[in-house]
């Protein structure tokens, strides 16, 4: 029986592939709309794939308040509303340069840093990307980090990333050292500012974390200036991590912009507290002091409503290709049809059912729609695995295809499916020729 | 019973008006020889679709294999054509784009017979009998006529069904390949399966038992 069944679909699975035009025109065909819908699948899931993972990566309970004035304000507000604040974090609003090295003649690579203050010795350090100012929790590379004696004792020590390590201290371990905010660290040259020399200030470097998205990508956006050295100097920015009360005692003078970060133990006190900011902040935008409140579902909410949107536009895009070539798959089975009336013929009189004509004729449109997809995925795939390459290597920018394999069996469904709609008019159109018509028909 | 076909005063008509086929009377036995002769137009080809179960018929009995056809079940035959009949077109009908072997094969489909080692020894062993060996894995497209008309024949026979319908199958043949299809014939008939043959040679009527001239629609035994 089994025998039989492989004889079966054997052979049709070699009428499939007897009629060369066919199979190309078919093939385009399903290609043409199926090649763009996984290419479409994979770079929009990828791109936000990327971004829900780093709001994903943020700590739990952990809301972000911030203003861009009045910080006063904020803060009175906000202490109506907590009693603690277990995270707080204020942010430079310059950056302050840390290093200067010649690269290439007059070229100078100039890192600039940014200080966040931090009121905690938990794992949890401020992060800026595009989805905003985000509590990160940290992997400790080397070193350690922060302790409740150095806050108590407003200790000169700082921590940075693995970037910062490699630019500030190459070929070695960056424990120990000193780095010289507003002049030369290490031993490397001193950093200038307009020509102005800036206040000397050493602190000592007790840990390093692993690099963050953010650090990551300027990783990428430095080597791309480095590929393209122009007169102009290079200027990378960093982030460094010191206890909260050094902030001000190092730039007294620095117009200050804050943000709060607030973590908590657990779900309870942190809806709470998101509630209350929330009611806060409508409070005071009466009174024109309103302050934005970010928390890890309302990103993750943001970001999945995006792409929700960007899905619809790209379905919307992919149910317009599958009708157009679902019609000229269905015009070139009617042609394959015609040209094949006297092959029914010969089925029929050697005991073919209409069944069995309209079976062979669905089958081979999906044994061809089977493979076109399968390769219009993998060439898909592939693609994006070149954009990937060719993006980071050659434009600098991170992008990393990120999708699961359920989001590239749906392409080869949807091709499937269009093969299976595209050819049943035709086929019925087949078994229903008369078989002493087609018997006569040259 | 021994009679494989059994028809009464079978009537076609296409238009209403004119009938193509006007009361034939036609029995054949298992096993059995008949040779069908008659001028072009005479109604063979509506004869042997009608026989054939390709095509209806507007009036009369017909009982194949002791179970009678309706005439407005057409489509509901297909397990018959399948099992119980095989067809040499005058035209060939094979299907040009693949092989000799796959077009021989391809009536297994169909029917409920084992695809197995020994369908295979009997297909060689008729491809011998016929002189196309050679001729297996070669496109149908690229034969000559009298290659094709070996290979239909080759298509019905493989089968071993209860009736085989040929219509002109020496056309195309030398006189050397018409003898072999000849005793390819005889030797079927013998082991029980009934032949129709439409030839308008009837020196080569096959050692037929019966041999009928189908004019205005009807029958005479020669």
């Amino acid at each position: 029986m089994l025998r039989k069944i492989a004889f079966y679909f054997r052979h049709l699975m070699l009428m499939s592939s007897v009629n060369k035009i066919r199979l190309i025109l078919t093939s385009a065909g399903i290609f043409v709309a199926v090649f763009l819908f996984p290419a479409g699948i994979i770079v929009s899931e990828s791109y936000y794939n990327e971004r829900l993972k780093i709001v994903g990566e943020t700590a739990e309970y952990t809301a972000v308040i911030s203003s861009p004035e009045n910080n006063n304000d904020i803060k009175e507000s906000l202490s109506e509303i907590v009693s603690q604040t277990p995270v707080k974090d204020i942010v430079t609003s310059d950056n302050v340069p840390v290093l200067s090295v010649p690269v290439h003649g007059s070229t100078y690579l100039t890192v600039m840093a940014r200080f966040h203050g931090i009121t905690r010795t938990n794992m949890i350090l401020p992060i800026i990307c595009d989805e905003g100012y985000l509590p990160e929790k940290a992997q400790l590379v080397e070193g350690r980090f922060i302790s409740s004696n150095d806050l108590a004792e407003n200790s000169p020590v700082v921590i940075i990333d693995e970037f910062t390590a490699e630019l500030i201290c190459p070929d070695e371990s960056a424990v120990g050292k000193s780095i010289e905010i507003g002049g030369k660290t290490g031993g490397s040259s001193t950093a200038q500012d307009n020509g102005e020399e800036m206040q000397k200030i050493q602190a000592q470097i007790i840990g390093v974390v692993k690099n963050s998205y953010v650090s990551e990508q300027r990783r990428l956006s430095l080597k791309r200036d480095l590929d393209n050295i122009a007169e102009s100097n290079i200027f990378t920015e960093v982030s460094v991590y010191c206890p909260i009360n050094m902030i001000s005692e190092w730039f007294p003078d620095s117009a200050v912009q804050s943000f709060f970060i607030y973590s908590f133990d657990n779900s309870k006190d942190y809806e709470d507290f998101a509630d209350k900011a929330e009611y806060m902040s409508l409070l005071n935008a009466k009174k024109g002091g309103a302050f934005d409140i970010s928390t890890r579902e309302a990103l993750i909410s943001d970001l999945e409503k995006e792409l929700s949107n960007t899905k619809s536009l790209l379905n919307f895009i992919m149910t317009v290709l599958c009708v157009i070539s679902g019609i000229s798959i269905m015009s070139v089975t009617f042609f394959s049809v015609k040209e094949r009336i006297s092959e029914i013929g010969i089925r029929k009189a050697f005991g073919a059912s209409k069944v069995d004509i309209v079976f062979q004729f669905i089958f081979e449109m999906l044994i061809i729609a089977f493979f076109v997809s399968v390769t219009a995925v993998c060439l898909a795939y592939y693609c994006c695995k070149g954009a990937e390459i060719y993006l980071a290597e050659k434009l600098f920018i991170s992008f990393k295809v990120n999708v699961s394999l359920y989001k590239l069996a749906l392409p080869v469904a949807v091709g499937l499916i269009e093969a299976l709609f595209s050819s049943f008019v035709p086929s019925i159109y087949a078994a229903n020729i008369k078989v002493t018509d087609s018997l006569r028909f040259e | 019973m021994n009679k494989l076909i059994e028809m009464s005063e079978i009537r076609k008509t296409y238009t209403g008006k004119r009938y193509v086929l006007d009361g034939v009377d036609f029995s054949l036995e298992k096993g059995e020889i008949a040779a069908i002769t008659g001028e072009s137009g005479s109604g063979k080809s509506t004869f042997l679709n009608i026989v054939g179960l390709l095509d209806s018929f507007t009036e009369g009995t017909y009982l194949f294999d002791g179970a009678p056809v309706y005439k407005n079940r057409l489509n509901s035959y297909y397990k018959q054509r399948a099992a119980d009949i095989g067809f040499v077109f005058q035209a060939y009908c094979l299907i040009e784009s693949i092989s000799v072997q796959e077009n021989i094969l391809m009536p297994f489909m169909y029917n409920d017979k084992p695809v197995n080692k020994s369908l295979y020894a009997q297909m060689d062993e008729l491809l011998n009998e016929l002189n196309i060996t050679a001729l297996k894995d070669k496109k149908v497209a690229l034969l000559s006529g009298g290659e094709k008309q070996r290979t239909a024949i080759c298509r019905a026979m493989i089968k071993k069904p209860k009736l085989i319908i040929a219509d002109e199958p020496t056309g195309n043949l030398d006189e050397k390949n018409a003898e072999l299809v000849i005793s390819a014939f005889k030797k079927i008939s013998d082991l029980g399966t009934s032949v129709i043959v439409v030839t308008h040679n009837l020196h080569l009527s096959f050692g037929a038992e019966k041999v009928y001239a189908l004019e205005k629609g009807s029958f005479r035994l020669c």
